[in-house]
């Protein structure tokens, strides 16, 4: 039977947040959940995550797992402050990715997850695109990835298409009728299914993936890294 | 039926080769860093290609000056312009007016090559966050904002264009590079999201991310410090910055590119 991990998941209030943590306590893992906000249901809250994330692997660890979830909402970069917006959580996310890792270098075989959003559908649907943070991340952990797998950290991405979750069934439903050539080439994918296959990648021991994007998705993402 | 951007390119093509009995205004193009390495050959190659150019330097005045009048000197057609501008990109309030700047002594903007960027290398493990917030300023956050304050003047042109010099970093990491892949990453998602944003008002959006170029930068290093690079390149050699200029004066011209990122690294671990 596989080892039962620890396992630590930022930004859970996402729906793939959600679905992960429900699917890794149900095969018996120890999850703590966290939400930049207080909300039901979340374990731990805290916008300076960077700064928190040792306290909270002494109080709720350690950790053997961390996750970095989906964000929500569309980047925009029609003005000077958006682009400084963008930056300013460009650096904070590099920041809390630094603090995860640091803490996983202490122990044997880390595993530290970035979920990314993958938005070939924005065209037919209004999905959530950031193709700044998304490609930005892809540079960072690629690069991360070399420097820190020699402390027994594995880093990788998930670039993940569209959820079901995340849109109305409406919107999905249009546009799989104005595809209606394409309407076997994808397929909404729901939070639970995405959950079990990285449970699966978090389960293993000596995972085979360092400095990875994974493209997850079910026919379309034509834009995955 | 004709789109309007296939008229958009019949218009361009007109301007390039001046084919028409009433003179044409000759086309601008602004390019970032200009003084140095890639950027220097990219303004070199496109007043040669017979864009009037200008060009931005950050504090080297003097080389910035040099380079202005061999440009001058060489330059076939004596109505050619170029002009140098000191710029900081980092400075928001210096970034803002350029634009305007070069629209008053050009009279137009057709064309923006942001080519400017600094690296700060390192293990990331015990970087403080202020450098790569400094990189990611100068990179992303300079190169974007100055792409915002140009759009009115090139939008204002029938075939108006926009190239981003990325990187390979930026695509397929670099340990030691964290803070610059990300930056350049980020350039990358700028690239697309501002193609999408603004292509159907006609405005091209591409970039370029070079792999190993021969720069000043490389000419000191030993050659054990690079052998497994070029050893893992197709081609088995460095890149030179002409042949990154040439991609860059490709791109500038009309075409069906979009987004993408053009790959100029000799078929690195390809």
């Amino acid at each position: 039977m596989e080892k039962k991990q620890r396992v630590l998941i930022i930004d859970a209030d996402h729906s793939l947040g959600a679905a992960l943590s429900k699917e890794l306590t149900e095969a018996g893992h120890s999850v703590t959940t966290h939400a930049r906000n207080a909300e039901p249901g979340i374990d731990i809250s805290g916008t300076d995550i960077s700064s928190e994330l040792s306290k909270w692997d002494a109080a709720y660890g350690p950790f053997e797992r961390i996750v970095f979830g989906l964000q929500d909402g569309a980047e925009v970069a029609e003005t000077p402050e958006d682009i400084s917006r963008i930056q300013h959580e460009l650096s904070r996310t590099l920041g809390e990715i630094k603090a995860g890792v640091q803490i996983l270098s202490r122990r044997e075989d880390g595993q530290v997850w970035v979920l990314l959003q993958e938005d070939s559908m924005q065209y037919y649907l209004p999905v959530a695109a950031q193709p700044m943070r998304s490609r930005a991340l892809v540079g960072a952990i690629k690069s991360l990835a070399k420097e820190v797998f020699c402390f027994g950290v594995k880093l990788n991405a998930l670039h993940v298409q569209p959820l079901a979750e995340q849109l109305d069934a409406a919107l999905w439903k249009d546009a799989r009728a104005h595809l209606k050539a394409f309407a076997i080439k994808f397929k909404p994918q729901k939070s639970i299914d995405v959950a079990k296959f990285l449970r699966a990648l978090i389960e293993l021991k000596g995972i085979p993936l360092a400095g990875m994007v994974l493209p997850v998705g079910i026919g379309y993402p034509e834009n995955n890294v | 039926m004709t789109s309007k951007y296939a008229t958009n390119r019949l218009h361009a093509t007109e301007d390039t080769v001046n084919t028409s009995a009433v003179p044409v205004p000759r086309k601008t193009v602004l390019v970032t860093g200009g003084t140095r390495g890639i950027g220097r050959a990219i303004v070199t190659k496109l007043v040669n290609d017979g864009w009037n150019v200008g060009f931005t330097y950050r504090s080297e005045a003097s080389v910035a000056d040099l380079f202005l009048e061999t440009l001058r000197k060489g330059a076939a057609d004596p109505q050619q312009r170029i002009q140098a501008f000191a710029v900081d990109l980092a400075s928001d309030e210096s970034v803002r007016g350029l634009p305007a700047q070069v629209e008053a002594h050009f009279g137009r903007l057709d064309a923006l090559v942001n080519n400017a960027g600094l690296t700060d290398d390192g293990a990331f493990l015990t970087m403080d966050a202020s450098r790569w917030q400094r990189v990611l300023n100068a990179n992303f956050g300079g190169t974007a904002r100055l792409t915002l304050a140009a759009l009115p003047a090139l939008l204002r042109q029938s075939d108006p264009s926009v190239v981003v010099v990325a990187s390979l970093a930026g695509i397929s990491g670099k340990e030691g590079q964290v803070s610059y892949a990300t930056s350049k990453g980020a350039l990358v998602g700028f690239t697309q999201w501002l193609g999408r944003r603004y292509g159907e008002q006609g405005l091209r959006v591409n970039a370029i991310a070079p792999g190993f170029i021969r720069t000043e930068m490389v000419n000191v290093l030993e050659p054990e410090m690079y052998d497994h690079i070029l050893a893992a390149t197709a081609l088995k050699r460095m890149g030179e910055v002409e042949e990154v200029a040439a991609a860059v004066a490709f791109l500038l011209s009309p075409g069906y590119l979009q987004g993408s990122t053009l790959r100029i690294d000799g078929g690195f671990k390809r």
